[in-house]
C-alpha cells in the first residue's frame, strides 16, 4: 500500500502528519497523513486491524504516537493530560462505550457536564436535552446497568456531545447494532453534521455510504485514499452504460457498434452494456441513436459502483494501483 | 472538583461499598471483646475432668487489643479486596478512557478518589474501634476511652498506608487480582522487617501499631505513654501515603488507555 498525500483543503478540522505508532515490532499506524475538512462527515475506513482505533486514540491523546503529529482545530494533540484544554473541543465515542453502571443516564451526563465546567442546573438541563436528542429521555432515571448495546451506543454519543464539541470522533458507532439501532444511530450522526466535524471509523461500508461526505481509507496503518465520497465514486466508475429498449435490441446493438467510442457491446438478457472510451460522447450520442433508430427507451444508466466495490478495489490485491487511479488530485475542494 | 466529589460519594452509596468496610470493622469491634469475655467459659466447657486451666486476668484493654489485632489482619485484608479494582477496574472497563478524554486533570481525579476512599477506610476503622470500646466496656469493665481511641487513630494511620499502596498497585497494574496480590505482600512483610532490624520496627510504618498497642493497659501489662518514636512512625505513615498518591499519579500521568 502507498501512503498517499492528503488532499489539501482550507483549514482542515483535523490535520495528521506522518502519524506512526509502533507496538513492539508491529507498525499499527505507519506515517499516516490525513486532512479532515471542517463540517464534513468523514468516513474513516479500513479492514479490521488496519489502525483505525489506534489512530483515533492518538487523536484523543489516549495513546502517544511513536512519530508524527496531529492537530485538531489548529491545536496540536499531545498525549496524556497535556491536551486537557483541547478536549473541550473534542467528543469521543469508543468502540465499546463505558459508563458507571450504577449511575442513571441523567446522572452520568450531568457528571460529564460538570467535568466540562457546567453548573449543576445547566449540566442537568444539558443532560435532558441530549437524552431527548438520542431518544433516551424515557429511560433517563433507569440505571445504565440494564441498558442494551444500542442504548449504550446512543448514550455514548450523548456523552460525546455534552461539551458541544467542534470535532466528534466516533469509533465504529454502529457496527454492533441491529438494523433498527443502526438506522437510528446513523440518522443521529447525519443530523449532527451541522454542529460538528465528524470522523466515523467503520468497516461497515453501507453505514458509511449512508452518512459520510468524505472518505479516508487506510490499510496496514497507511492512508490509501482520501477524497470526497461523491468524487471517489465518480472516479471509480467503470465507463459502462446499461441500456434497455422495448424492441429492436439488435438494431440498437448494431448502431452502438458503429460508434467510434464504443469499445465493447455486450448483451445480458434484455440489457445492452456498452463499454465506452469517451464518457461524454457516449452520454451525448446514446439518446440520439435511440431517437434515430426510433426505439422506445426503457432504461439508460451509467453503472455506478458502491463504496464496497471501491473499498475492495483499494484494499484488495490490486489496491496500490487502484488507489492511484481514484486518489483526489491535490488541492481539490471538499464536495 | 466538587463534581468528582459528588461522584465518589454517590459511588460509595450506589455500590453499597459504604456498608462493606464499616460492617467488617464493626463485626470485629463486637467479636474482639466477645472472644476475650467468652474464652474462659469456652475453655472451661472444653476441659476434661481433673484438668485445671489457669488463665490470666483479662480486662477491657484485652478486648480492645483483640479488636485491633483482628482489624490489622483481617480488616485490612478486606480493605485490599474492596479496593483492588479502584483504578485497575475502571481502566479495564474503559471508564478511565471515557473520563480522560474529557477536560479533567488526572491528578484531580486521583486526589479526590484517594481522599474520599482513604477517609472511608479511616472512618470504618474508627467506627469499629468505637464499637469495640463500648462493647469492651459492657462485657469487661470500664474502658480507658481516650487511650483506646488514640491507639485506634495510630492504627488508622497504618490503615491509610495500606489503602494507599493498594491504590498505587491498582494504578500500576491492569489486573485487579494482580493489584490485590501485590498489596498483600507488604501487609505481611512489614511485621517481619521489624524483627530483623529493630529501628524499622519502632520508627517504620509498623511502629504505630506497637505504640498503639502499648497505649492500652491490661491487668497483666500496664499502659505506656506515647514516645517520640510513635510520632515518627505516624509521620512516616502519613508521608508515605502522600508519596504513594504522587507515585500513583506518576504511574497514571502518561498511561495509555
Amino acid at each position: 500500500m502507498t501512503g498517499a498525500a492528503p488532499a489539501a483543503t482550507p483549514e482542515p478540522a483535523i490535520h495528521v502528519r506522518g502519524l506512526t505508532r509502533v507496538f513492539g515490532s508491529f507498525r499499527a499506524v505507519d506515517e499516516l497523513h490525513l486532512a479532515v475538512p471542517a463540517g464534513e462527515i468523514y468516513g474513516f475506513l479500513g479492514p479490521n486491524g488496519s489502525g483505525k482505533t489506534t489512530t483515533l486514540k492518538m487523536l484523543t491523546g489516549l495513546l502517544a504516537p511513536s512519530a508524527g503529529e496531529a492537530y485538531i482545530a489548529g491545536e496540536r494533540v499531545r498525549p496524556g493530560e497535556a491536551s486537557v484544554e483541547l478536549r473541550r473541543k473534542v467528543g469521543f465515542l469508543a468502540e465499546e462505550p463505558a459508563f458507571y453502571p450504577w449511575m442513571t443516564p441523567q446522572e452520568f451526563l450531568s457528571f460529564v457536564g460538570g467535568l466540562f465546567g457546567l453548573s449543576r442546573s445547566r449540566a442537568s438541563d444539558r443532560a435532558r436535552e441530549l437524552l431527548a436528542t438520542v431518544g433516551l429521555l424515557d429511560r433517563a432515571d433507569d440505571r445504565i446497568r440494564g441498558f442494551s448495546r444500542g442504548m449504550r451506543q446512543r448514550l455514548g454519543i450523548a456523552q460525546a456531545l455534552v461539551g458541544d464539541p467542534e470535532v466528534l470522533l466516533l469509533d465504529e458507532p454502529a457496527s454492533a447494532l441491529d438494523p433498527i439501532g443502526r438506522r437510528e444511530v446513523l440518522e443521529l450522526i447525519a443530523a449532527l453534521k451541522d454542529h460538528a466535524t465528524i470522523v466515523m471509523s467503520s468497516h461497515v461500508l453501507d453505514d458509511v455510504q449512508r452518512v459520510a461526505t468524505w472518505i479516508g481509507v487506510i490499510s496496514q496503518g497507511a492512508l490509501v485514499v482520501e477524497s470526497p465520497l461523491r468524487d471517489l465514486l465518480r472516479r471509480s466508475a467503470q465507463p459502462v452504460f446499461q441500456i434497455e429498449v422495448a424492441e429492436g435490441r439488435e438494431r440498437m446493438r448494431s448502431a452502438l457498434e458503429a460508434e467510434p467510442w464504443a469499445q465493447e457491446v455486450l448483451e445480458e438478457g434484455t440489457l445492452l452494456r456498452v463499454l465506452t472510451s469517451d464518457l461524454e460522447a457516449a452520454e451525448r450520442r446514446i439518446p440520439a441513436l435511440i431517437t434515430r433508430e426510433e426505439l422506445r427507451l426503457v432504461d439508460l444508466s451509467l453503472l455506478v459502483p458502491t463504496l464496497e466495490d471501491v473499498f475492495l478495489r483499494l484494499v484488495g490485491p490490486t489496491g496500490a494501483s487502484a488507489a492511484d487511479e481514484v486518489q483526489a488530485p491535490a488541492g481539490e475542494e471538499p464536495a | 472538583m466538587s463534581v468528582l466529589l459528588r461522584k465518589e460519594f454517590l459511588e460509595l452509596v450506589r455500590t453499597r461499598r459504604f456498608l462493606a468496610l464499616p460492617l467488617v470493622f464493626v463485626f470485629f469491634g463486637i467479636s474482639g471483646p466477645a472472644v476475650i469475655r467468652l474464652l474462659p467459659l469456652l475453655l472451661e466447657g472444653a476441659a476434661t475432668e481433673g484438668m485445671q486451666i489457669v488463665l490470666p486476668e483479662t480486662g477491657p484493654g484485652d478486648g480492645f487489643l483483640q479488636y485491633l489485632e483482628l482489624a490489622r489482619q483481617l480488616g485490612l485484608l478486606a480493605a485490599i479486596v474492596v479496593f483492588m479494582n479502584i483504578i485497575a477496574g475502571e481502566r479495564k472497563d474503559g471508564i478511565l478512557a471515557v473520563l480522560f478524554v474529557k477536560p479533567v486533570r488526572r491528578f484531580s481525579y486521583l486526589a479526590v478518589r484517594f481522599g474520599v476512599n482513604g477517609a472511608y477506610v479511616i472512618v470504618s476503622m474508627l467506627l469499629g474501634a468505637l464499637v469495640a470500646v463500648l462493647y469492651a466496656g459492657l462485657l469487661l469493665g470500664p474502658p480507658e476511652v481516650g487511650a483506646m481511641m488514640a491507639a485506634a487513630c495510630l492504627y488508622a494511620a497504618y490503615s491509610l498506608l495500606v489503602f494507599s499502596w493498594t491504590f498505587f498497585f491498582s494504578a500500576l497494574v491492569r489486573s485487579p487480582a494482580a493489584a490485590a496480590g501485590l498489596s498483600v505482600i507488604p501487609l505481611f512483610v512489614f511485621p517481619f522487617l521489624g524483627t530483623f532490624w529493630a529501628p524499622l520496627g519502632t520508627y517504620g510504618p509498623y511502629g504505630v501499631l506497637a505504640a498503639g498497642g502499648a497505649l492500652i493497659g491490661t491487668p497483666t501489662s500496664p499502659a505506656a505513654a506515647l514516645g517520640v518514636e510513635a510520632f515518627a512512625s505516624l509521620g512516616l505513615n502519613l508521608g508515605l501515603s502522600l508519596l504513594l498518591l504522587v507515585a500513583t499519579y506518576a504511574a497514571l500521568r502518561k498511561a495509555e488507555l
